[in-house]
């Protein structure tokens, strides 16, 4: 059995001063290499247990550790932790309108100290893998959809991340972009060996994951598949 | 790509609103050349005003509000040119008469033996007679812009004067005016056996500090001399007031300017809440972000500094074709005072700038993502 890179026992988080209970003691655990998908419908704590995975947000209790780092009880910036451990997917691709398709795939590095000549050919590599080589310098607004969440990918993996956290990837594209972009990501874990975590409403998306665990009223009901 | 480069790009997508917070800050730079350049200029010339030529050093009246209007003894001339280690004393007063055309007309009396420790170099004609009543010398600024001619007749203060040459001694003030026989001048303004300023020269070997400091001593309380800038601007405060003026609508353009970089830069700020909540999820540190906002206000300062220079100087350079201010005004630009520029326009930039980061900084990720 590999190493565990995410174990959460018992995560809480309220907003709203407690009002609302977006993750009532949801606990899971996920190894290196594995492709989880969380399942849920709409406002059942999904975003937020991947939130604070990626040390966007903090528990407000329980405990959570993701690749070595005690994310739920550490005090500082975990910029740092985000941009060498965690690549994120969001479903509205976030991407920076005014900079080009390759500036975009590089905003991450700008914050780690690597060699330009280093990140430009990293970027580089991945736009291509990404079938995007002859966009480069497109803006996202020239970009089609699919494109732009293929740009998103690629910006998750420039730093060589171990965990791909993907909220809804291909939730705003159509049933065969989205297909393109799911597949996308699956060869890309593979090459690359890292940790897929993608959330998702839809069953039928969950399904490619190796192991899916549901989510619903904020506790995860699968929390450790064989 | 790179972080300046990013920098750069963010002014660039809203141009609009970077040029207004450019126009601001660079129209208070634009002041602080334009009039510092003046401000310079005329300390300048002032201090220039009869120290020129060979004299090591001039005397003046002390507590006088200017040099111009210092008055002096003519007996303390005669007593100090006595002294042995002088070697030529001579006296000029300096006073400004009613003239068509220039307001500011610079009528100096002085002795034709005196021109060359006073820097008079006579352009053409000939000097005046030490005895004449009716001759004087043009100054060649005041010939060139009054189109006045040797041979020809003018009139200072009502009285008739043939003009016999002209001179130039390179001071803006004295060349935009015109030299008389020092007995002459004194009748005329009825201010006899009264000078303005003593102009001494010592003689070989002899140091130019002992007899200043014992011109001080004995006539401690009543005259003093003057050698630099330094001395000049110690002694004579009244060009502290146009620095004092100038500072103030400066310092008013400036906070106005600083106003519309913070202005700027919230509005920056704000509507960029997502993006910069994008940049924190993908692991920019919050010092990093701080280092965004303020290098873009920074820049802000930078480009306002060189619009600014760029307008000030040529602000004063219009002002001196002024026709009312023409032959008085001369802008003298130092490095100090472009550097005291940019260092404004920079503290202004970063302070504008401060603010708007810090908030920039406190965003969270997970509120700014879900911020439409």
């Amino acid at each position: 059995m590999s190493e565990l890179i995410v174990m959460a026992r018992d995560l809480v988080k309220s907003y709203e001063g407690g009002r609302t209970r977006a993750l009532d003691g949801a606990s899971l655990e996920v190894f290196a290499g594995e492709f989880v998908a969380i399942c849920g419908p709409s406002g059942s704590g999904k975003s937020t247990l991947l939130h604070l995975i990626g040390a966007l947000d903090r528990p407000d209790s329980g405990e959570l550790w993701v690749a070595g780092e005690d994310v739920g009880h550490s005090h500082g910036d975990l910029a740092q932790f985000r941009a060498r451990t965690v690549g994120f997917i969001f479903q509205l691709h976030n991407l920076i309108p005014s900079l080009t398709a390759l500036e975009n795939i590089l905003i991450p590095t700008l914050e780690l100290n690597h060699t330009r000549r280093d990140t430009q050919a990293r970027a580089r590599l991945l736009l291509e893998r990404v079938g995007l080589n002859d966009k480069a310098h497109r803006r996202p607004p020239e970009l089609s959809g699919g494109e732009r969440q293929r740009v998103a990918v690629a910006r998750a993996l420039v730093n060589n991340p171990e965990l791909i956290l993907a909220d809804e990837p291909a939730g705003s594209l159509d049933s065969k972009t989205e297909r393109q972009v799911l597949d996308l990501l699956k060869e890309l874990r593979a090459e690359r060996r890292v940790t897929l975590i993608l959330v998702t409403h839809d069953p039928r998306v969950a399904q490619t994951a190796d192991r899916v665990m549901e989510i619903l009223d904020g506790r995860v009901r699968a929390p450790v598949a064989a | 790509m790179s972080f300046v480069g990013l920098v750069l790009k963010n002014l660039w997508r809203q141009r609009t609103r970077s040029l207004l917070a450019i126009a601001g800050i660079g129209l208070g730079i634009a002041t602080i050349i334009a009039l510092g350049a003046i401000a310079d200029g005329m300390e300048h010339n002032l201090i220039a005003t009869l120290r020129s030529g060979k004299a090591d050093f001039s005397i003046g009246q002390a507590h006088a509000p200017m040099i111009v209007l210092s008055s002096v003894p003519e007996a303390r001339l005669y007593e100090i040119a006595r002294w042995p280690e002088i070697k030529q004393a001579v006296g000029a007063l300096v006073t400004f008469a009613t003239f068509p055309g220039n307001p500011y007309f610079m009528t100096i009396g002085i002795e034709p033996e005196a021109f060359d420790l006073g820097g008079v170099t006579v352009l053409e004609g000939r000097a005046f007679s030490r005895q004449s009543e009716d001759e004087v010398l043009v100054g060649r600024l005041a010939a060139n812009t009054l189109n006045i001619k040797p041979e020809e007749t003018i009139e200072i203060d009502l009285k008739r004067f043939r003009v016999v040459g002209i001179y130039e001694t390179g001071n803006l003030f004295e060349d935009g005016g015109a030299l008389l026989p020092l007995k002459t001048l004194q009748r005329l303004k009825n201010r006899p056996a009264e000078l303005t300023v003593i102009l001494v020269q010592v003689k070989e070997g002899v140091a130019v500090n002992d007899v200043m400091a014992r011109v001080e001593r004995e006539y401690q309380g009543s005259l003093i001399t003057l050698r630099s800038a330094e001395e000049f601007n110690r002694n004579y405060q009244s060009l502290s007031l146009v620095r004092a003026g100038s500072w103030l609508i400066s310092l008013l353009a400036l906070v106005i300017g600083g106003i519309g970089v913070m202005n700027t830069m919230i509005m920056s700020v704000f509507e960029r809440t997502r993006e910069i909540g994008i940049l924190r999820a993908v692991g920019w540190r919050r010092a990093r972000i701080l280092q965004l906002i303020l290098g873009e206000s920074l820049s802000l300062g930078i480009m306002a500094a060189f619009v600014g220079v760029f307008i000030g100087w040529g602000v004063a350079r219009s002002v001196t074709l002024l026709p009312q201010v023409r032959g008085l005004i001369g802008p003298v630009y130092t490095p100090d005072l472009f550097i005291q520029a940019l260092i404004i326009a920079l503290v202004v930039g970063l302070a504008g700038g401060l603010y708007p980061a810090y908030r920039a900084s406190k965003i969270s990720p997970q509120e700014a993502l879900r911020y439409e």
